[in-house]
């Protein structure tokens, strides 16, 4: 029961943190480049419970969020975003060669490419991969940030206080 | 003072040090990985401007001499330029749509989508190009000018 509660509150806060994202404009004219601050709860889940909760949340909240905020063809890329990156940052979690950091870039990173690829499947148009330089860059970017930014919250609030899984 | 290997300040001394180890090498990783991508995205850019594809992303529409818009060569849309022009975007192609004036030149020119290729409506002053990621337009096919 405890688990669900806390599942909820999850949901809660990546599907909040997708909308303030969804209200921040973009300065750089590239399509599918964003902070991904929702990615940031998806990582501490990562450290703080286990693979299997991290995937239903980050699928349900791809859903949810792109049923409220966006539109069936947005959810078909942050969807193969999210499973590419999520797949690339339990692997390498495993590996346990990383800091949360190095994780949270390849997440970053493989989601953008994920994404590009399923535009790539969608559209059919080579140009696409003209892209990927820029993806890189700000996924590894963005990635950054967030892994600081999960790296200070799972600094202070410590496991024992969020479930006991 | 020499240390004793069984002394427990000196193996708690070691064990410390190797966590530090541990996770000093881990950052390490971390900034491995972070130059190999940026190194990555970096080549990438530079064998793509190399290679000097003509593979457009971005319309611009000019009238007059002046920039009257962009628009993303990915969209599907339709692009109103003053009361002369149309110009519709379409499966990554632009075409001229309508013209008002009499000879119909752009209108009947094919769909552009390289960088080197450009839709002129001279009795409107509508100059149509096409630009790829890097902002890169094609080269004037003039190689120098006389005068």
């Amino acid at each position: 029961m405890k688990k669900t509660a806390f599942c909820g509150l999850m949901l809660a806060l990546a599907l909040i943190a997708s909308y303030v994202e969804s209200l921040i404009p973009v300065p750089i004219p590239v399509p599918g480049i964003k902070l991904g601050v929702a990615n940031s709860i998806i990582l501490i889940l990562l450290y703080y419970t286990d693979t299997r909760t991290a995937w239903g949340i980050s699928v349900s909240r791809v859903v949810l969020s792109g049923f409220l905020f966006g539109s069936m063809s947005s959810i078909l890329y942050s969807l193969s975003g999210a499973i590419l990156s999520l797949l690339i940052m339990s692997w390498i979690k495993k590996r346990d060669c990383f800091t949360m950091t190095g994780v949270s870039v390849a997440g970053g990173v493989s989601h953008n490419i994920g994404q590009l690829f399923m535009a790539f499947l969608v559209l059919e148009s080579g140009v696409l991969w003209y892209y990927l330089p820029v993806l890189l860059l700000s996924g590894c970017i963005t990635g950054g940030i967030i892994g600081i930014l999960g790296k200070e919250i799972f600094k202070r609030i410590p496991q024992e206080e969020t479930v006991g899984i | 003072m020499k240390y004793d290997i069984l002394n427990f300040e000196y193996r708690k001394y070691i064990r410390k040090d190797n966590l530090t180890m541990e996770q000093k090498k881990k950052e390490r990783n971390d900034r491995i990985l972070i130059v190999g991508i940026i190194l990555c995205a970096v080549l990438l850019a530079v064998v793509f401007l190399l290679k000097g594809s003509n593979l457009g992303t971005t319309v611009v529409v000019s009238v007059d001499g002046e920039e009257h818009g962009r628009y993303s060569l990915l969209k599907e849309q339709v692009v109103q330029i003053g009361d002369t022009n149309t110009l519709i975007i379409h499966n990554h192609e632009a075409d001229m749509l309508f013209a008002e004036c009499p000879d119909q030149i752009c209108v009947k020119h094919t769909p552009i989508s390289g960088t080197d290729e450009s839709i002129i409506c001279l009795p409107n002053k509508v100059v149509v190009t096409i630009e790829d990621i890097y902002g890169n337009k094609a080269e004037s096919e003039l190689d120098a000018v006389v005068k």
